[in-house]
């Protein structure tokens, strides 16, 4: 399989989404990520996360739909955790545009909490 | 440098595509591998990929919308200082004014907002061509680092 083919898969539960995508982000393929991220809002999820740790390059799309991701979940409420390794060469596109300091970004897929504490 | 052992450093790149968004993927394969032979560190190289990709993205988005697909073309060059590259994007489209980017945005990335160009780049010209002559030429001078000694 080509690793640059960018591939998204959505898996959640009522209060987390995650949406994963691999491979490279350009205008030709950040469409697939920006209807997974659009679906999965849709089911206003208390959080979701964009695991980001298998993508090369992030594109100036893919940061665009964080920027934007950030905006929506913060209008309503949600949590945005984005999961992206500093050894990943895309973690430095969000060092330079400055939305590190924006996002939640963390080095690996939070835990799904099996039961919520007492 | 003996002839012949070694990539010289001053052949230039050059790639034209027609502006359909699958072939965004060529001229960054293009530009990538170019960039590698010419040993620019790698942080560097994906900080120039990232730029040139929001150039081409605007080119492909904006320059031909409403007509038929045109060329963008890419050229790159290591300047005589062997410090800098300078890359350029041609299209032949018509220049767009960006957009203005909506109130409250925290982070200006949507719309022509060029911002990461903007921050990357060392020097940057925009030649908007004109009525008789469109076109947008995006030339991006990057200082560039390289591994060679």
């Amino acid at each position: 399989m080509n690793p640059q083919l960018p591939t998204v898969t959505v898996d959640g539960t009522a209060t987390s989404i995650t949406v994963r995508c691999a491979g490279d982000i350009d205008l030709a393929t950040v469409g697939d990520l920006n209807t997974a991220v659009d679906h999965a809002l849709t089911a206003a999820p208390a959080t979701l996360v964009i695991d980001l740790s298998d993508v090369r390059f992030p594109g100036s799309c893919g940061l665009a739909t964080l920027a934007r991701t950030d905006e929506h979940c913060r209008a309503n409420e949600n949590r945005l955790v984005v999961v992206l390794p500093p050894d990943n060469a895309a973690y430095r596109a969000l060092q330079i545009t400055g939305l590190l300091d924006v996002l939640d970004v963390v080095d690996t897929v939070p835990h799904r909490r099996q039961h919520n504490p007492v | 440098m003996t002839p012949g052992t070694t990539t010289p450093r001053t052949s230039a790149l050059r790639v034209e595509i027609t502006a359909h968004i699958d072939d965004i993927t060529v001229i960054r394969a293009a530009l990538r591998a170019w960039l590698t032979a010419r040993d620019i560190v790698e942080a560097r190289r994906e900080d120039i990929l990232l730029a040139i990709d929001e150039a081409i993205t605007n080119s492909i988005e904006h320059a031909y919308r409403d007509i038929a697909p045109g060329p963008v073309t890419l050229t790159a060059l290591v300047l005589p200082d062997a410090t800098s590259v300078r890359v350029s994007i041609a299209d032949r489209g018509q220049w767009r004014t960006p957009t203005s980017e909506p109130s409250g945005t925290r982070v200006p990335l949507s719309g022509r907002g060029l911002k990461i160009i903007y921050t990357i780049a060392d020097r940057l010209n925009i030649d908007r061509g004109t009525p008789t002559a469109p076109g947008t030429t995006t030339t991006i001078e990057f200082r560039a680092e390289t591994t060679r000694p």
